[in-house]
């Protein structure tokens, strides 16, 4: 009973915590897109603003929900779960600082990229059973991104495995003496365009393009089930970066500075959570054709090239 | 071992959406179906300690094959949301083909003594490329893909051509 107890306790704080950073994370992104282009961001609720993503929270919440008519009820109601739940379980296995949160099994780097592929069903499923066109549209882009990303996405990760010869996050943060951007440059910048693309963020956020597709997926969902898929959105890009840093960037490994290996993994998500919103305020959304084209002809030979070149020094060393 | 309640409790979902799998009216979650049957035959094979394979298997036919399969009944937009339209002049035709499979491998699953494995390696990723090479099937097994999917790029440029 006890270590039930323990692991609800934790699971609990843990979701909280998450919650908590999402909340900054956009409330940073925001300042941020506003210093870069020249405006103030946020800055009524309360000094600087930072209450303002609490403040959204309670309107998103007590905003009186409006449903379409045409909606499949069991998938309409089901769709933002998937897609916030499945970006909030992996995080028990991420190993941020020495050991992972709640559990360590032998097998989970595939258990943490089985969990987040769940998310694209979220997407696709509140795509579908909204019962009006754009939505399905959203769904529809957000499938064939998902396909052709998955691909180099995980083509990626096998040389990873290979180099590391494990399945275990631990062990493979462990097996890094030197971090594996340096003899994997090309596998970690695969796996870093297909993570941009699989969080659906600019320049790949065709599935929502406000432009094209008034909000995408998410056009007929308001209040608290909109505030679900926008959680599970932001958790799902921390999860990216926390395997970037995890796969490539050592883990909590500081190598040389003296610092408690959980603040080293924080600062280097951060850092990779910063690359992320720098891109978005830098680059336009890609055209659709772009985006599969980059996909087939530019990312899958490269992710296969890497895999080769990284077997052929496997085999030679 | 597993627990018996799990394995009462997963045994009920696989028989449910086996079935709603087939006879489902909206190809929409007919196809939803077939992921929880491929999920909860995963649950069978972690319980049973490959775990490997039970991750395989969700990655591969639920993150990508299930996935395929609605993006392509999406693209067929009359099918979503409408129930499919069936007779029942093939019924018994249908049936009498399934009954005669199901025999089949009936009789294949009782006339098979399977060997209990004794003792399996639970760090198997360094062997696993030579224990694949090793084998006489695998080289055969990929040059058949690599040509099927000359045959796929070929019927595309076949089709787009006009």
């Amino acid at each position: 009973m006890i270590p039930f107890l323990t692991v609800f306790i934790k699971s609990v704080i843990l979701i909280l915590v998450l919650t908590l950073i999402v909340a900054y994370m956009v409330y940073l992104e925001r300042k941020f897109l506003g210093w870069v282009q020249n405006r103030y961001g946020p800055n009524r609720a309360g000094p600087f603003g930072i209450f303002q993503s609490i403040a959204d929270a309670v309107k998103l919440i007590l905003k009186e929900e409006v449903f379409p008519e045409k909606r499949d009820r069991i998938l309409y109601f089901i769709a933002p779960v998937i897609t916030a739940v499945s970006a909030f379980i992996p995080f028990s296995l991420i190993p941020i600082g020495s050991k992972p949160v709640i559990a360590d099994i032998n097998t989970s780097l595939l258990f943490v990229l089985v969990i987040a592929g769940f998310s694209t069903y979220g997407i696709v499923l509140g795509g579908v059973s909204s019962g009006s066109k754009y939505p399905l549209f959203g769904g529809l882009r957000s499938a064939a991104q998902f396909l052709s990303f998955e691909i180099p996405f995980l083509l990626s990760i096998t040389a990873v495995i290979l180099q590391a010869e494990t399945f275990s996050l631990k062990k493979i943060i462990e097996s890094q003496h030197i971090p594996y951007i340096f003899p994997q440059f090309a596998g970690f910048l695969v796996f870093f365009l297909a993570g941009l693309a699989d969080t659906g963020r600019i320049p790949f956020d065709l599935p929502e393009a406000e432009s094209e597709l008034v909000g995408g997926y998410n056009t007929e969902y308001s209040g608290i089930k909109f505030a679900w898929f926008f959680l599970g959105e932001y958790a799902h890009l921390i999860l990216i970066s926390s395997l970037i840093v995890v796969l490539y960037l050592g883990g909590g490994n500081a190598y040389f500075i003296p610092l408690p290996s959980f603040l080293v993994f924080l600062i280097k998500i951060a850092f990779v959570i910063f690359i992320f919103y720098w891109i978005r305020t830098s680059l336009p959304r890609v055209r659709f054709d772009q985006l599969m084209k980059f996909s087939w002809k530019f990312l899958i030979p490269l992710s296969f090239l890497n895999l080769i070149v990284v077997s052929i020094f496997k085999v030679v060393l | 071992m597993i627990n018996p309640v799990l394995y009462g409790i997963f045994t009920f979902l696989l028989f449910v959406f086996s079935i709603l799998t087939i006879a489902h009216r909206d190809l929409m979650k007919a196809s939803l179906s077939l992921a929880v049957v491929l999920f909860v035959t995963a649950f069978f094979y972690i319980a049973f300690k490959f775990e490997f394979l039970g991750w395989t298997q969700i990655l591969l036919y639920v993150g990508g094959i299930v996935v395929l399969i609605l993006f392509v009944i999406m693209l067929a937009r009359e099918y979503v949301g409408k129930p499919l339209e069936s007779g029942f002049r093939r019924t018994w035709l249908g049936g009498l083909v399934s009954a005669l499979i199901f025999i089949f491998l009936l009789w294949v699953i009782l006339s098979t003594e399977f060997p209990e494995i004794q003792n399996f390696s639970t760090e198997p990723v360094k062997d696993l490329p030579n224990l694949l090479l090793a084998t006489h099937y695998v080289l055969p097994f990929e040059v058949l893909s690599l040509l099927l999917l000359a045959a796929l790029f070929g019927g595309i440029v076949i089709a787009r051509r006009e």
